[in-house]
C-alpha cells in the first residue's frame, strides 16, 4: 500500500468516526493511531462521554469482528478467555472460546474485575495468544483491545497493575465537550440520531486493516528523533516528582506511533511534532509518581509535559 | 613651578643614572636601514593592519583624501590601501545628486501642491505606523497577560520562558546557511530554520524556545497571525529537512523564500518598533578612528620600537614620574598637564631625551621654546634618505617654522620636520607632525627607518606617552566627566528615583523574612479542608484526621497503630491521657473515628471522636514538648 493511499483511508476513517463522535476529534485520531500502529488503548473518562461509542463505532468502520466484556468485581478469567467444557455426548472436553477470541475486544470498566481476571488479560495483549489448560491458542489478527474505564470511583475497584498498564499503547482521556459541541449533539439527538442503532457502512475490511498496519514499519525515522524520542523516555526515570519512569517499552510504543502519525500525514519521515503529539497518551500510564506529588495535585500529564517543556528538539540549534 | 619630593626624587635619580649611562650625545642623522624596511613589509602583510591586506577594507574619507592621491606610492608600499582607495567610504561625499533624475523632473512638475501632498502622505503614514505600533503593543500586552495566568505545570518544573539557544541574528545564521548549502544541505535547511525562527523571535511573532516543535510555532503563529506565511514556510522546512535524502535545488528555493520572508519580517518589524536592526557588524568596513591596526594608529611604531627597546611601556597613568634608566620619552599627541610636562622637562635636564611629535599644548611654557606650525610647501626631505610624504596636497603635513636648532634631521621646504633642540644635559626632538608616525606613513619607502632612528640609540627604556595616557582628575567629578560615564549614571540615578518612587516609603526597608516551611503542604490542607467543608463530608475529614491522630498516638505511645485494642489499652493505662472513659470506649470510638468515612451521617458521634481524639493529641504531644523542654 502506498502512503497516499494510507493518508486517503486514514483521512476517511477519521471524518466517518467524527460524524458521529462529535467534537472528540483528538480522542479519535490517538485511537485510530494506536490501531493502525497495532497497539491496545485504555480510554479513561467520566461515564457519558461516548467512550463505548467510540469503540463501536471503530469497530464498524474498520469491519473488524467486535466483542464487548463488561466487567465485573465477580468476572473470573474464563469469562474472559473460555474454558473447556465437559460434552457428556462426546464424552471429551470441548473448548468454548471466550470472547477474548475477537479481532476488536471492547473491555469495559476494566478496572472493576480483580486483578486475577485483569491479568487473563496480559498475555492476550502482549502474545496475542491464550494458554488454556496448557494449549495455547492464537488469536485473530488483528487483535486489538479497547478498555475503558472511570476515573472518579475508588469503591470496589482494582486499579490496574502497573505491568498491565504497560501493554495498552496509548492511554486517552475523553473529556467534557465543548458547549458549542453539545448544542450540536443535541440538535443531532433531536433530528432522531440513535447511538444504539448506528448505521455505518465499513471503511476498509479486514484485509486492508492487516495491511494498513504494515505502512508505519515502511515509515523512516532518524537519528536525531530516535535521540529526541530517548531522551524524552531518559527524563522520565529522572524527574523529580516520579517514582517509576517509563520503560523501554514505551520508547518503542512512542516510536511506533509517531511512525503511524507520520503515515497518516502522508510522510516517508519522521519529524519531532509526531513524538511530542503523542507523547503524552504513551506516557502517562506508564509513570508512577511519588506520594507527595499526588497530593500536590500534580497528574501525569503535567510531569510529562514539564518534560516535553525542557527537552530541546532536534534541528533547531544546529 | 616646586616639584614635590618624591618625584623631585624619582626624577632626579633617573636623571642621574641615564646621564651616567649615556652621557649627553645628541641623536644620530638618521640613515637608511633595510633590514627596518623588511621587518616593516612583514608586519604589514601578518595580518595585524587590515588596511594593507584584507581585500574589503575600507577608509574614511579623511584618510582617502590624506592618502589616496598618492595611489603610485601606495601600489608599490601597500596595495591594499591602494584599492581601498578606489572603494566607498561610508562618509564619502558624492558629487551626484542625492536624487535620481526623474525625481527632480517630478518635484518640478508638481510643484507646491507636490510637496504638500508629500506631506500629507507623510502624515497618513507616520500615523498608520503608530496605530500599527499602538495595536501591536496591545497585543503584546494581552498575550503577555495570558501567559502570565496560572499553569497547573507550574508547581512541576519552571516553564520554559527564557531564550536558552540561537541568540545570534537571522542574516548571520543565513549566511551560515548559505555557506553550508553545498557541502551539507541538511545543515544549511536546520541553520534557515534557526535563522526564521530567529527573525520571527526578534520581531516578537513568536517565543523561541529549545523544547518547542514546528506545530507548536505554527499553532502561535496562527492565533497571532492567521495571514501570517512564515507557519507553512516552517512546515516546509521540517518537510525538507528530516528526510534522509534533501534535493538540492529545493534547498536552496526553500533558502531563497527564507530569505524573503526575513526580509519582509525584519522590515515590517523595524516600522512598527519591534526589534533592533544587527547583523552589519560583519561586513568589511571601517577601522575605530583610534585602532592601532588602522590606517591612523600607531601600533606598528610601537611594534617596532618594542622590538627594539630591551624595555618599553606604553604609559596609561598620568606622567607623575620618570622610571629610572628611561633613555627615551616619547610623547605623542597627549594630552599634558602642565605639572607633566615640568616633569619631563626636569628628566631631559638632568640628560634624558624627549621625543615630541605633534601639538603638545603645554610644551612651551615647560621647556621655554616656541612651536609655530605652518603647512608644509613641499615634500618631505632628509639627508641620505627617501622619505614619502604621508600628507597630500588636500591634507598636507605640518612643520615647524624654522628657529634656532642644535640639528636639523628632516625638512619640508623652507619649514623644518624634525629638529632637535638641547635642553640642560639632554635632548628634545620635535617631530612637527605625529601622522608621520602612523601606520600608513610607516609602509612607505625609508619613513620608519627615519622614525626609528629619531629614538636615541643605543637605547635603553623606552616611555611611550600618548593619548590613551590618562590625565589624571583634580576631583570624583572630574574623574567621572573624564570617564565619560556622566550621562550613564545620570539615567541610573533617575531609573533609582523612578523605582524608590514607585515602592513607595517603604522603599529599602527590610523585607518579613518570616520563613514558611512547607507552605505547600499548608495549601493543600487548607483546601482539603475547604473541599470537606463544602461537601459537608465531616465523616471524610474525622477519617483522615483520625489516620493521623492515631498514627502520632501509636508513635508516642510506642504501641502499633495497626492494633487498635492494643493501642486503646496503652492510652487508657498512661497517666498522660485523662479521658474518662473506658478500654473498650476507647477502643470503639478509634475504630469509629477511623472508619468515620462509612458512618456517613451521625455528626454527634463523629464530633465526640473527633473532640476525643484532639485532646488525646493535645496530652500526648504537650506532654513530650515539656520532656523535650526538659532535655
Amino acid at each position: 500500500m502506498e502512503l497516499r493511499d494510507y493518508q486517503d483511508i486514514h483521512q476517511r476513517l477519521l471524518g466517518r468516526i467524527s460524524s458521529v463522535l462529535l467534537g472528540q476529534e483528538e480522542v479519535s485520531l490517538h485511537a485510530l493511531a494506536a490501531l493502525l500502529a497495532g497497539g491496545h488503548i485504555l480510554i479513561e473518562g467520566v461515564p457519558g462521554l461516548g467512550k463505548t461509542l467510540l469503540v463501536r463505532v471503530l469497530s464498524r468502520v474498520l469491519g473488524a469482528e467486535f466483542r464487548r466484556i463488561q466487567f465485573t468485581p465477580d468476572l473470573m478469567p474464563s469469562d474472559v478467555t473460555g474454558g473447556n467444557v465437559w460434552n457428556a455426548q462426546t464424552g471429551s472436553f470441548d473448548f468454548h472460546p471466550g470472547p477474548v477470541f475477537s479481532e476488536l475486544l471492547l473491555a469495559d470498566e476494566v478496572n472493576r474485575a480483580p486483578a486475577k481476571t485483569q491479568s487473563a488479560l496480559l498475555e492476550a495483549m502482549q502474545e496475542r495468544a491464550v494458554t488454556i489448560d496448557g494449549k495455547t491458542r492464537p488469536l485473530p489478527r488483528p487483535f486489538l483491545v479497547l478498555a475503558t474505564q472511570n476515573p472518579i470511583e475508588s469503591q470496589g475497584t482494582y486499579p490496574l497493575p502497573e505491568a498491565q498498564l504497560d501493554r495498552f499503547l496509548l492511554k486517552v482521556n475523553v473529556s467534557y465537550p465543548s458547549l458549542d459541541v453539545e448544542k450540536s449533539l443535541l440538535a443531532a439527538c433531536a433530528a432522531g440520531f440513535d447511538s444504539e442503532h448506528l448505521n455505518l457502512e465499513p471503511v476498509i475490511d479486514r484485509a486492508t486493516l492487516l495491511e494498513m498496519q504494515h505502512v508505519p514499519e515502511t515509515v523512516e525515522v532518524g537519528p536525531s528523533i530516535i535521540d529526541y524520542i530517548a531522551r524524552i523516555v531518559a527524563a522520565t526515570r529522572t524527574h523529580r516528582a516520579i517514582e517509576v519512569g517509563a520503560s523501554p517499552r514505551a520508547s518503542i510504543g512512542l516510536l511506533r506511533v509517531a511512525r503511524a502519525a507520520a503515515a497518516a500525514d502522508g510522510r516517508s519521515f519522521v519529524v519531532p511534532d509526531d513524538v511530542k503529539s503523542f507523547a503524552r497518551a504513551v506516557l502517562r500510564h506508564r509513570i508512577v509518581l511519588f506520594p507527595d506529588s499526588g497530593i500536590e495535585g500534580i497528574t501525569p500529564d503535567d510531569v510529562v509535559t514539564s518534560i516535553l517543556a525542557e527537552t530541546s528538539v532536534p534541528g533547531v540549534g544546529a | 613651578m616646586r616639584l614635590r619630593p618624591p618625584l623631585a626624587r624619582a626624577t632626579l635619580l633617573a636623571c642621574v643614572v641615564t646621564g651616567l649611562a649615556l652621557g649627553s650625545e645628541p641623536p644620530q642623522t638618521p640613515t637608511a636601514q633595510p633590514t627596518v624596511r623588511r621587518e616593516v613589509e612583514a608586519r604589514l602583510t601578518s595580518g595585524r593592519y587590515p588596511f594593507c591586506s584584507e581585500d574589503s577594507y575600507r577608509l574614511w574619507q579623511a584618510d582617502k583624501d590624506r592618502l589616496c592621491e598618492r595611489r603610485a606610492e601606495l601600489d608599490a608600499d601597500c596595495p591594499g590601501l591602494a584599492a581601498a582607495c578606489q572603494r566607498p567610504s561610508w562618509d564619502e561625499a558624492s558629487s551626484e545628486p542625492t536624487s535620481p533624475d526623474w525625481l527632480w523632473e517630478l518635484a518640478q512638475l508638481l510643484g507646491e501642491s507636490g510637496g504638500t501632498a508629500f506631506r500629507v502622505l507623510y502624515w497618513a503614514a507616520l500615523g498608520l505606523g503608530v496605530l500599527y505600533l499602538g495595536r501591536a503593543l496591545v497585543r503584546s500586552m494581552r498575550r503577555s497577560k495570558s501567559d502570565a495566568s496560572p499553569q497547573p505545570v507550574a508547581t512541576v518544573a519552571a516553564s520554559p520562558t527564557e531564550e536558552e539557544w540561537s541568540t545570534q541574528p537571522a542574516p548571520v545564521l543565513l549566511d551560515r546557511a548559505q555557506a553550508e548549502l553545498d557541502r551539507d544541505p541538511i545543515r544549511a535547511l536546520h541553520l534557515a530554520y534557526a535563522a526564521l525562527l530567529a527573525a520571527l523571535g526578534q520581531a516578537g511573532h513568536v517565543r523561541v524556545h529549545r523544547a518547542l516543535t514546528t506545530g507548536d510555532y505554527r499553532r502561535a503563529l496562527a492565533r497571532a497571525q492567521p495571514e501570517s506565511r512564515a507557519g507553512s514556510l516552517l512546515w516546509d522546512l521540517d518537510w525538507a529537512r528530516f528526510q534522509r535524502s534533501v534535493d538540492g535545488e529545493g534547498a536552496r528555493r526553500l533558502l531563497l523564500r527564507v530569505r524573503e520572508l526575513i526580509s519582509v519580517i525584519t522590515v515590517l518589524a523595524f516600522l512598527s518598533g519591534n526589534t533592533v536592526l544587527s547583523g552589519c557588524a560583519h561586513s568589511g568596513g571601517n577601522e575605530p578612528v583610534g585602532s592601532p591596526g588602522g590606517p591612523r594608529g600607531l601600533g606598528l611604531f610601537e611594534e617596532l620600537a618594542r622590538a627594539r627597546a630591551p624595555s618599553f611601556t606604553r604609559r596609561l597613568k598620568r606622567v607623575t614620574d620618570v622610571p629610572v634608566a628611561t633613555t627615551t620619552a616619547i610623547v605623542v599627541e597627549a594630552h599634558l598637564r602642565p605639572l607633566e610636562w615640568q616633569i619631563l622637562a626636569g628628566y631631559v635636564a638632568t640628560g634624558g631625551h624627549l621625543l615630541v611629535a605633534g601639538t603638545a599644548a603645554g610644551f612651551e611654557e615647560a621647556f621655554g621654546q616656541k612651536l609655530e606650525l605652518e603647512p608644509c610647501p613641499a615634500p618631505l626631505t632628509a639627508p641620505a634618505l627617501e622619505l614619502v610624504s604621508p600628507g597630500s596636497a588636500r591634507a598636507p603635513l605640518v612643520g615647524l617654522v624654522p628657529t634656532g636648532a642644535d640639528a636639523v634631521l628632516g625638512s619640508c621646504g623652507a619649514l623644518h620636520f624634525a629638529r632637535v633642540h638641547r635642553h640642560g644635559n639632554g635632548w628634545v626632538t620635535l617631530v612637527a607632525d605625529a601622522s608621520f608616525l602612523d601606520n600608513t606613513s610607516l609602509a612607505f619607502s625609508d619613513n620608519a627607518s627615519f622614525a626609528l632612528d629619531l629614538i636615541k640609540s643605543p637605547v635603553g627604556h623606552v616611555e611611550f606617552i600618548g593619548p590613551w595616557t590618562g590625565p589624571g582628575a583634580l576631583h570624583p567629578l572630574e574623574s567621572v566627566t573624564n570617564a565619560g560615564v556622566g550621562p550613564w549614571l545620570l539615567h541610573l540615578l533617575a531609573a533609582l528615583t523612578l523605582l524608590a518612587w514607585s515602592r513607595g516609603r517603604r522603599f529599602g526597608s527590610p523585607r518579613k523574612t518570616a520563613a514558611q516551611p512547607r507552605r505547600t503542604l499548608a495549601e493543600h490542607v487548607e483546601a482539603l479542608a475547604g473541599h470537606y467543608r463544602r461537601s459537608g463530608d465531616l465523616g471524610g475529614a474525622v477519617a483522615r484526621y483520625a489516620t493521623w491522630a492515631i498514627a502520632v498516638l501509636g508513635r508516642r505511645s510506642g504501641s502499633s497503630n495497626r492494633d487498635l485494642r492494643a493501642l486503646a489499652e496503652s492510652l487508657h493505662g498512661s497517666r498522660k491521657v485523662s479521658i474518662g472513659m473506658s478500654k473498650d470506649e476507647v477502643h470503639q470510638l478509634l475504630l469509629r473515628a477511623r472508619a468515620g468515612a462509612e458512618l456517613g451521617g451521625d455528626k454527634a458521634k463523629l464530633l465526640r471522636a473527633f473532640q476525643v481524639l484532639r485532646t488525646m493529641v493535645d496530652e500526648v504531644a504537650g506532654h513530650t514538648a515539656q520532656r523535650s523542654n526538659r532535655r
